[in-house]
């Protein structure tokens, strides 16, 4: 009789460790897909793919982002509009902390036109593009010609998205500046 | 016979009599300076003395793009940043004292474009700012506190243009237009009643050495190509195709004085200009980019003409109020940068270089 209950004890529990990993399998399969859907990376998410060329063919990957130096990162593209919005404003915070900061801009455009963009638009930072654009648009998630602004220091990532206000840039270089202070 | 030669001594004797302007006219008035000395024989370098960028020293405002700068009796600078659409106030030693303004249709709100705003300011002798929003059209007054005080739309055809940069307000507060009728140039108060006029003249044209294109000869399309300036009891009209500057006090009846201003170091600069540009018909190239008087003795005033041919100096033309050339002035840029002088004040020059805001002194000789 004892048993008995023992076994169906044990089912019991088994049943539910079942159902609890199964559930958390659905959930974990199911975050990824939300998170595939959003169309940059999470603050703490990883960035697997970074390999980025200049005009002189130099090239710089994923390693770069862990040295020391804070990295300002700016991506877009020729064609976007919101990206033509925000020049000005890169150029002119690439300015303020060219001292303090790294600054990139990656244009996801084919390498011609990009680098002759570069020289047309007096820009204040090097400019590189992708070696395999598709994959760096998969990797990154940016699924629309969308612009981003990153602040990439200590791990920590500080993105805006898209047109950028006068406000938001006070706040990204509120932050480069706070981060600057805490060295 | 006799009659006929009698007649012009009566009429001259008369005028004498009874202090009438021998011909009968607006410009009569009009005193051209002999022979201003216009010589480049003195030259004077200007060494970069501070740079303002980015960081204020405060959290809320930061300089991303300085469009146009304009001091005030205090010796302060404002400065007008066209990402933000802001003015901001900074004192005597360059500290962030406060700022105004935002993109938008509100009272105090500048039109933004992709590039973003294109307003001039001007802090008149009354001490307001007057903002001039070219893409709107609207010229907008503020208090030194910032606060929004009124605003006078330009759109309409019977109201007045300002000239692109405002600067033409007096003690009082009152601010000058300018109109323009054929080749006559009426400054008119705000209520258009004229004040004075000048004619133009195609003998000012005389320097080119090409019959001029009809670029030029719309020479008083006043936005672009006209400089008003309205310092102490005085106002300086500069036109910028045939560099003709009036200066005429602002007490009635007094003379007022016109310099042809073409050295000939500057001619032979804006004459090898006017040559690269000949290819586009419609091109249009000022002789002297801006004018700014010194507002520390008002006794000079400075005209920038930009860099020389090859590119090593930025030239800065010294001239005192009766118009002779007192020095120039020049300053070498890295190169793909150029400074837009805008100002002298507290025995600096002001220009803007790219993103920031650059301050000059003279270079002091050693001996």
């Amino acid at each position: 009789m004892k048993r008995r209950e023992n076994t169906a004890i044990t089912l019991v529990i088994a049943v539910c460790i079942a159902f609890n990993v199964v559930t958390a399998a659905l959930f974990n399969h199911r975050l990824q897909k939300i998170r595939k859907n959003i169309p940059y990376l999470l603050e703490k998410e990883k960035i697997r793919y970074f390999h980025l060329v200049d005009r002189e063919g130099n090239v710089i990957n994923h390693n770069t982002l862990h040295e020391d130096t804070p990295r300002l990162i700016f991506i877009f593209s020729t064609p976007c509009n919101p990206c033509n919005k925000n020049l000005p404003f890169w150029n002119s915070v690439a300015g303020i902390f060219k001292k303090k900061v790294k600054t990139i801009g990656i244009i996801l455009d084919e390498p011609n036109s990009a680098f002759n963009f570069q020289e047309r638009s007096h820009l204040n930072f090097p400019v590189f593009v992708p070696e395999d654009i598709s994959r760096f648009r998969q990797e990154m998630r940016i699924h629309l010609n969308l612009a981003q602004t990153i602040f990439y220091a200590d791990g920590v990532r500080y993105l805006q998205l898209g047109v950028l206000e006068p406000e938001s840039v006070t706040t990204l270089c509120n932050v480069i500046k706070s981060h600057n202070r805490g060295e | 016979m006799l009659k006929t030669r009698i007649i012009p001594i009566q009429i001259l004797i008369l005028n004498l009599l009874l202090g009438i302007p021998l011909f009968s006219g607006n410009n009569t008035d009009i005193v051209l300076n002999p022979k201003p000395n216009l010589i480049e024989k003195n030259y004077g370098e200007l060494i970069v003395h501070r740079t303002i960028c980015g960081d204020l020293g405060n959290d809320d405002v930061y300089l991303f793009s300085p469009f146009d700068l304009a001091g005030d009796a205090d010796g302060h600078l404002w400065v007008f940043d066209n990402l933000q659409a802001r003015v901001i106030h900074l004192d005597k030693n360059l500290q962030y004292i406060s700022s105004f303004g935002r993109a938008g249709n509100g009272p105090d709100g500048f039109s933004r474009g992709s590039m973003g705003c294109f307003v001039h300011i001007h802090v008149g002798q009354d001490r307001h700012i007057y903002a001039n929003d070219i893409t709107k059209k609207v010229l907008k007054v503020f208090n030194p506190s910032g606060d929004y005080v009124n605003s006078v739309p330009y759109r309409l055809p019977d109201i007045p243009e300002p000239p692109t940069s405002f600067r033409a307000v007096d003690k009082k507060g009152n601010f000058y237009f300018l109109i323009r009728k054929g080749n006559r140039i009426f400054v008119v108060n705000r209520a258009r009643k004229p004040y004075f006029d000048i004619q133009g003249e195609k003998a000012d044209f005389g320097f080119l050495y090409f019959k001029p294109s009809q670029a030029f000869l719309t020479y008083y399309q006043i936005p672009e190509k006209t400089d008003v300036f309205v310092l102490e009891e005085r106002m300086y009209l500069y036109l910028k195709n045939s560099s003709v500057l009036y200066i005429r006090p602002l007490e009635k009846g007094t003379s007022c004085r016109r310099y042809l201003l073409h050295p000939k170091n500057a001619l032979r600069i804006y004459q090898t200009r006017l040559e690269e540009i000949k290819k586009w018909p419609d091109s249009y190239q000022p002789f002297f980019i801006h004018f700014f008087p010194d507002l520390d003795s008002g006794k000079h005033f400075y005209l920038h003409l930009g860099r020389e041919p090859d590119g090593s100096r930025n030239l800065l033309y010294k001239f005192s109020n009766d118009g002779n050339l007192d020095e120039v002035l020049f300053c070498r840029d890295p190169q793909g940068s150029f400074t837009r002088f805008r100002l002298k004040m507290n025995d600096t020059f002001y220009g803007i270089q790219d993103e920031k805001i650059m301050l000059y002194k003279e270079k002091q000789d050693d001996n």
